[in-house]
């Protein structure tokens, strides 16, 4: 692979290189359609973000000139996107919270529920090893799913507050739960 | 840029939880791609909080469809690197005739050495022992492997090419263009492969070709384009193709209400002589028009008539005068 500069695959790009266009999408694509993922909590979404990123690039080869740099820009233009469709989403489920809800029809076995309470009675423990304030917003953030700025907001702390406390109760987690992974993973699959 | 754990924790909780600025996702991104231990650490991180963010995305059906939807039309070929320049040959090849030698002679006969054919700055065409005819793109390089058209006819190709092949049952005609091996079956076709790139791009303009990657075959048949990811190891077929990507060869253009600047970029790719603008306000002007294998003279008077504008003559091409288009 020749190594090429931000600046040239943008003039590339500009000229119509496809190349230099492949180039750029393996360049940044999957990275891009997981930090949209993050925000937005949807793989299907967060590729639709990416792609309409890629797609307008192309058409409108809408680059922005030199300043900023191509992936500063990329990412930038994915965290706005995701902000937008999140905007969208909250305001669809507002209009849904009364209609039914639907089981996705996935029957557990036996041993299935008995291994799921299990893997969340371990959860549970780890999250009541955490200092109070330090457990109370990893609750918020993990299970309520609120924003860092929601909970700076209702328990009157600073975001970096909440930073640091996310940072720790992480670290936390990670160690208390470093054998019981794969069990976790199971009980993600067929919880979400 | 160095990050302390604690820095990391946070850092990392802040990208699960869809908090991360677009600065922290690429400061966390590069982190990760500094070491397989801190991408293990992530992975790590990502399965304590019950998340699947680290698992591997399928990117290749985002790409086809990023450029089905793109309005993608003109592949070109960018810059290889300098080509071994002792290797480059003159148009006559070393033609070995079995006709008529005996499996004795054959196996005291010595085999035609490897020969290469590379086009620097401007395309050329090659009649290859077998009769087959090659067009090479500039900055491309062929490679006719150690006994060709002996019992097999084995090239490698960097770059870009189109081939109109003799068909000979005996001795299947085989490019091996990076990952993805091309073989006619009674054809012309054009192969986009360059070395830098990870994509190999197969058009048929006749007849069959079979393409065969590590995984799979597929009998790719005339208007078809198929596109191989090296790095994936997938084979797409492509909707549609524009027929300029082969007009260093066939010097056939099709251009459909395409501004003026993108239509010169496109011809003077293929032409010695440049066409050029006096003026930048005529580069936008929208032209819909065909050019059969025309000079460059004759494209740049018909570009004039259909605009209303006039050209002339310079030292090195030809250039457009005029300060506005007939819309």
């Amino acid at each position: 692979m020749q190594p090429q500069t931000d600046s040239e695959l943008i003039l590339n790009i500009r000229a119509g290189d496809i190349r230099s266009f492949e180039r750029m999408f393996n360049l940044y694509a999957e990275n891009l359609v997981r930090y949209a993922t993050t925000i937005v909590k949807n793989s299907d979404d967060a590729e639709d973000i990416v792609q309409q990123l890629f797609v307008t690039l192309w058409d409108k080869k809408g680059i922005p000139d030199a300043g900023g740099s191509l992936k500063s820009y990329l990412y930038r233009s994915v965290y706005n996107s995701s902000l937008n469709k999140l905007k969208q989403v909250k305001v669809r489920e507002s209009y849904a919270a009364d209609s039914n809800y639907v089981s996705d029809g996935h029957a557990a076995s036996a041993n299935e529920v008995l291994e799921h309470k299990e893997t969340a009675h371990r959860i549970e423990a780890a999250i009541e090893e955490l200092p109070e304030q330090c457990r109370l917003i990893f609750r918020m953030s993990r299970i309520e799913q609120l924003r860092y700025q929601e909970i700076a907001d209702q328990l009157g702390l600073s975001v970096k507050t909440v930073e640091a406390q996310m940072g720790k109760a992480l670290k936390h987690m990670r160690v208390r739960l470093k054998d019981y992974v794969p069990a976790i993973i199971i009980y993600l699959l067929f919880n979400n | 840029m160095k990050l302390t754990e604690e820095h990391i924790d946070e850092l990392i909780a802040k990208y699960l939880a869809g908090e991360a600025s677009p600065e922290e996702a690429i400061l966390l991104d590069d982190w990760k791609k500094e070491s397989p231990e801190h991408e293990r650490y992530f992975v790590a991180c990502s399965e304590t909080l019950h998340q699947t963010i680290h698992l591997p995305i399928d990117t290749t059906a985002l790409y086809k469809r990023i450029l089905s939807r793109a309005n993608i039309s003109q592949p070109k070929v960018v810059t290889l690197k300098p080509f071994f320049t002792s290797l480059r040959i003159a148009a006559s090849l070393l033609i070995v005739s079995l006709l008529g030698l005996t499996f004795y002679v054959l196996n005291k006969q010595p085999l035609a050495p490897e020969k290469t054919v590379a086009a620097r700055n401007q395309s050329i065409s090659e009649q290859l022992a077998d009769g087959s005819t090659v067009t090479l793109n500039k900055q491309s390089k062929l490679t006719l492997l150690q006994g060709f058209n002996s019992k097999q006819r084995k090239l490698r190709l960097e770059g870009e090419a189109y081939f109109e092949v003799i068909h000979d049952v005996g001795k299947p005609f085989t490019i091996d263009a990076g990952g993805i091996e091309i073989t006619d079956i009674g054809t012309a076709f054009n192969v986009q492969a360059n070395r830098e790139s990870d994509s190999v791009i197969v058009h048929v303009t006749e007849g069959i070709v079979n393409l065969a990657t590590p995984d799979t075959n597929f009998q790719l048949v005339a208007t078809q384009t198929a596109l191989f990811i090296r790095s994936q190891r997938t084979l797409n077929i492509l909707p549609s193709f524009d027929q300029n990507n082969t007009a260093y060869h066939s010097k056939k253009f099709r251009f459909k209400a395409q501004k003026l600047h993108n239509v010169l970029q496109t011809i003077n790719q293929v032409y010695d002589q440049p066409i050029t603008l006096n003026n930048a306000l005529l580069s936008d002007c929208l032209i819909t028009v065909d050019f059969m294998n025309e000079t460059p003279e004759t494209i740049a008077s018909i570009i004039s008539e259909t605009l209303g504008i006039s050209y002339r003559k310079t030292e090195t091409g030809f250039e457009l005068n005029g300060n506005t288009c007939l819309q």
